[in-house]
């Protein structure tokens, strides 16, 4: 199968970058990191070296790449510009996973905006602010054993309203 | 139905960045195996990319009982559009969110000396204002780069990082304002670097007209950035 870079990009860049970001405490590094990842991939992709059978196989590669990367001995970071450190990667707006992307996208924000405030502070706290489980339950007042539930149920909600149903 | 094998207790932490290293050889063979687990992580991929976008305001509902006359007041509505010059607003919203993939949301690093900030006599202060950057505490960089500015309010290096640093916590109006005034009352690549964010903030904001405004400057500028506006430009014309 022929991946597409640019789906992959656009739906994996994010948490591979929070992954990278949790190994090196770096959210600046952890782009640079993403970007040589997604960079070393795509090339051995494109030359035939590796071949993905779908997505999701891409993906795993993509965060065990990052998590390589990551947890290699690595030079102090060095930032090549002040514009970041951006691949142009062609974009092709044929791609129907961008569509899909797209309008799951659109699903999930629906179902977070009609969210309880006190389920949507929990995901402000955990995935916007990027809080420790420990932190998010302080921030809440709640102990952190009444935390797991409570995302639990949060992601149950959102996964039916991605799956097209009302959360 | 959910997996019952204790590692789907580890996606959470390995989509926030929060896995211990030592888990994630286990985890990732049991990814591979586990479609159950995959869609989770799909899903969490997903909330982690909206979660670098600011929520959209939730569309208005219309009730059942006012749609006999919506076809009617549409057309008034229409009309007034065309007057008011609102078309290109119209046309900017219903590209929906199928704009945000185009969107550049990388951050640039902090590079003082090309800011020219330590040669200032609160070179120090801006640097120190700047500490967070690196950590990507952008609340942080808000607050204490919002205090230099209340003393120092036309450094535009500071007006730059500040407006970045919004966009990124989602404060797009307040993003816009910081951009559009350095990029407009600056020069050179902090000029340019204003323009690009405000490209990359319209079209988050669902707002390819305005997008297109700070790229053709930037094209027309023909500097660092001129290649890449131009780049964009033919990929959101393409999409259309």
């Amino acid at each position: 199968m022929s991946i597409r870079w640019g789906s992959v990009r656009t739906r994996y860049e994010a948490i591979a970058i929070n992954v990278a970001a949790g190994l090196v405490g770096s959210r600046v590094d952890a782009q640079q990191i993403f970007d040589e990842a997604f960079e070393q991939l795509m090339r051995e992709s494109r030359e035939g070296r590796v071949n993905f059978a779908d997505i999701a196989a891409a993906r795993n590669a993509l965060l065990a790449r990052v998590c390589e990367i990551a947890r290699s001995p690595r030079q102090p970071s060095r930032p090549r510009s002040t514009t970041g450190n951006v691949l142009d990667l062609p974009f092709d707006p044929s791609d129907p996973e961008i569509e899909r992307s797209s309008r799951r996208h659109g699903l999930l924000e629906a179902a977070l905006s009609e969210l309880e405030p006190e389920t949507r502070r929990i995901f402000e706290l955990r995935f916007r602010e990027h809080q420790t489980r420990d932190a998010a339950a302080r921030a809440l007042g709640v102990p952190l054993a009444a935390l797991q539930p409570r995302e639990h149920a949060l992601f149950e909600k959102l996964r039916h309203a991605a799956e097209g149903g009302v959360a | 139905m959910s997996c019952l094998n204790p590692l789907h207790q580890k996606i959470v932490p390995l989509a926030l960045g929060e896995l211990d290293p030592a888990e994630w050889q286990p985890l990732a063979e049991h990814l591979e195996r586990c479609s159950s687990c995959s869609k989770e992580l799909d899903l969490l991929a997903d909330l982690v990319a909206i979660a670098a976008h600011p929520l959209p305001t939730p569309p208005p509902r219309i009730r059942s009982s006012t749609r006999h006359w919506v076809p009617r007041v549409a057309g008034v509505l229409i009309a007034v559009f065309v007057v008011l010059g609102l078309f290109d607003q119209y046309n900017d919203a219903k590209h929906g969110a199928t704009l945000a993939p185009f969107a550049d949301t990388s951050v640039p690093p902090f590079l003082i000396t090309d800011v020219d900030g330590g040669d200032t006599p609160w070179g120090d202060e801006f640097e120190s204002a700047m500490q967070s950057w690196d950590r990507g505490d952008f609340g942080d960089v808000e607050k204490s780069l919002g205090k230099f500015l209340d003393l120092h309010p036309d450094h535009a290096p500071a007006r730059l990082y500040h407006g970045i640093a919004e966009r990124k916590l989602g404060k797009l109006d307040a993003a816009r304002a910081d951009l559009r005034l350095v990029s407009t009352a600056s020069q050179g690549p902090l000029r340019e670097q204003a323009l690009w964010n405000l490209a990359n903030l319209e079209l988050e904001s669902n707002s390819p007209s305005d997008a297109r405004k700070a790229l053709d400057e930037l094209v027309q500028l023909n500097g660092e950035y001129g290649e890449r506006a131009k780049e964009l430009e033919e990929r959101l014309e393409v999409a259309k």
